[in-house]
């Protein structure tokens, strides 16, 4: 066979190229995605944000990627972040069955993820899963859910999504402090999507039915300050207690207003800089990770707010 | 013949069928997926291994003097948590008086100074769990295993430690307390700490 001298010249052309692409690979800074379900809430901004200044502060390059709560575009970034050689995923997930795919693709790549916040629902895909410990969180807002009401009145539950994990580890943290109280009645638990204006809306139909009602439990904040909008419209704000979850900046304010009574207070810059850590140890050879890490949350009421601002800051 | 023949493969592949497939309900399932025991485990933890770190309990007056002078060497050497954060849990011990009671707590004195609130009914949550240090979070997979043996043990003490001791404590009685003391490290209380009981004996 023979080869002409164009093809000869292209095929040590192509080959050069390679070698420099997987010199530059090699020799580069190393590099840290940052994945987010989406950066329209602020609370997952302030997660992705501390990730990648985190990353950055340890010597990496740090790229932020928005998923926009799509699985299919949170795949696109896997697939880019695999072929762009990344050497971690620091991983908010956006769906916990539909993104355990996009984390297997990564690992068979060779490329470790640590998921921030949201879990997978599986336990060998990720490296390791750093997690609010909501369940824990929610029962310390039961107790106090239950202190407040002296363990007796109607309440009303609002749910966030019901696909998500959180949803249901906040509920059933919650009802395993106050379902040991059988005069302390649920009248009604619906769904509000972890949304503000949902909240609101579903709150207003609830209290045209149930207008006797003593608190309201809410999976997250934004629907807690929701549901306090529709107390204030029924004019019955003063006589219901509101209990949220997250430690947003709006209810921090709220509770010192006397507006919300209690909130469970995550830290995504806990998580952020832990998955960061993490992921650094891994890339310098540590391979021992305890498969999910809880990260505490706090109760915040009117006697400690002074001691809090947004975030756990 | 050929019908004889097509009868005997469809019988055939009727058996193969009908011994291949089993129909059981979900629920039955899910149990024999979901092996780990947390009741055997927390019966296991709060009768078996928990006592053998009874006398390692930090009198809580010392406990107390050291979060004040040196608190971070306090949680170094005598807090645990699984979780990660500003928590951390103690187990403590102390005599006291009980020098009051409610619904939900005994306010018990160990000097003028210092009160404790003995919780008897809101015993929830992870202190009790994580303040001996025994159990480590890297056995545990599923987090849902932690909460349950969490639960498992709140519950044992509420149907077991409190009972007898609310039906017998009064003021003026003397008592000798084990128990676990959730403090945040970053505001730590300086009096009337609150405490979940794991044993209390009367004087």
């Amino acid at each position: 066979m023979k080869l002409s001298s164009t093809k000869v010249f292209l095929l040590v052309l192509a080959l050069a190229l390679g070698c420099k692409q997987q010199e530059d690979k090699n020799s580069g800074p190393k590099k840290m995605a940052v994945i987010i379900s989406t950066l329209n809430n602020p609370w997952f901004v302030f997660l992705g944000e501390r990730a990648a200044a985190k990353a950055q502060e340890l010597g990496y390059e740090a790229k932020i990627f928005d998923s926009q709560n799509n699985t299919a575009l949170e795949a696109d970034h896997f697939d880019n972040v695999i072929v762009s050689g990344f050497d971690a995923v620091l991983f908010n997930p956006t769906d916990a069955d539909g993104s355990v795919v996009n984390v297997k693709k990564a690992k068979e790549a060779g490329i470790p993820v640590f998921c921030m916040d949201r879990e997978i629902n599986s336990l060998n895909a990720a490296t390791s899963q750093i997690l609010s410990d909501s369940y824990s969180g929610s029962i310390a807002v039961g107790a106090y859910f239950a202190q407040q009401l002296n363990k007796k009145g109607n309440y009303v539950e609002l749910l966030g999504l019901v696909g998500d994990n959180n949803t249901w580890a906040r509920s059933n943290g919650f009802h395993s402090v106050v379902d040991n109280y059988p005069e302390l009645k649920m009248v009604a638990q619906q769904n509000a999507d972890f949304d503000r204006n949902k909240a609101l809306e579903v709150m207003e139909s609830i209290i045209q039915s149930n207008p006797n009602i003593q608190g309201v439990f809410c999976g997250n904040d934004a629907m807690a300050m929701g549901a306090y909008q529709a107390l204030v419209g029924a004019g019955i704000a003063d006589s219901v207690k509101v209990f949220g979850f997250d430690g947003a900046d709006d209810v921090v304010s709220a509770i010192q207003e006397g507006k919300i009574t209690a909130t469970g207070m995550q830290f995504p810059n806990v998580m952020a800089e832990r998955a960061a850590i993490f992921a650094d140890e891994y890339i310098r050879g540590k391979r021992d990770f305890a498969q999910k890490i809880p990260v505490a949350v706090e109760l915040v009421t009117a006697e400690n707010v002074e001691n809090y601002a947004a975030y756990g800051e | 013949m050929k019908f004889l023949k097509d009868f005997l493969w469809v019988l055939v592949v009727l058996i193969v069928g009908y011994f291949s497939i089993e129909i059981r309900p979900l629920n039955e399932l899910k149990n024999e997926v979901e092996t780990f025991d947390h009741v055997t485990y927390a019966q296991n933890y709060v009768n078996e291994e928990l006592p053998t770190v009874y006398t390692d309990a930090i009198p809580l007056p010392e406990l107390v003097q050291r979060l004040q002078s040196d608190k971070q060497g306090a949680f170094e050497e005598w807090s645990n948590a699984i979780a990660v954060g500003n928590i951390g849990y103690f187990l403590i011990q102390f005599t006291a008086s009980v020098e009051d009671k409610s619904d939900d707590e005994y306010l018990l004195a160990i000097s003028d100074e210092l009160i404790v609130r003995l919780q008897t009914e809101f015993i929830y949550g992870n202190a009790i769990r994580d303040a001996s240090g025994l159990i480590d979070n890297k056995e545990f997979q599923n987090t849902s295993d932690l909460n349950a043996i969490a639960a498992e043990v709140n519950k044992m003490i509420r149907n077991t430690v409190i009972p007898p001791f609310k039906e017998k404590a009064k003021v003026g009685d003397t008592l000798q307390v084990i128990g676990a003391m959730e403090v945040n490290k970053k505001f730590p209380p300086t009096n009337q700490f609150k405490v979940l009981p794991v044993q209390i004996k009367f004087q």
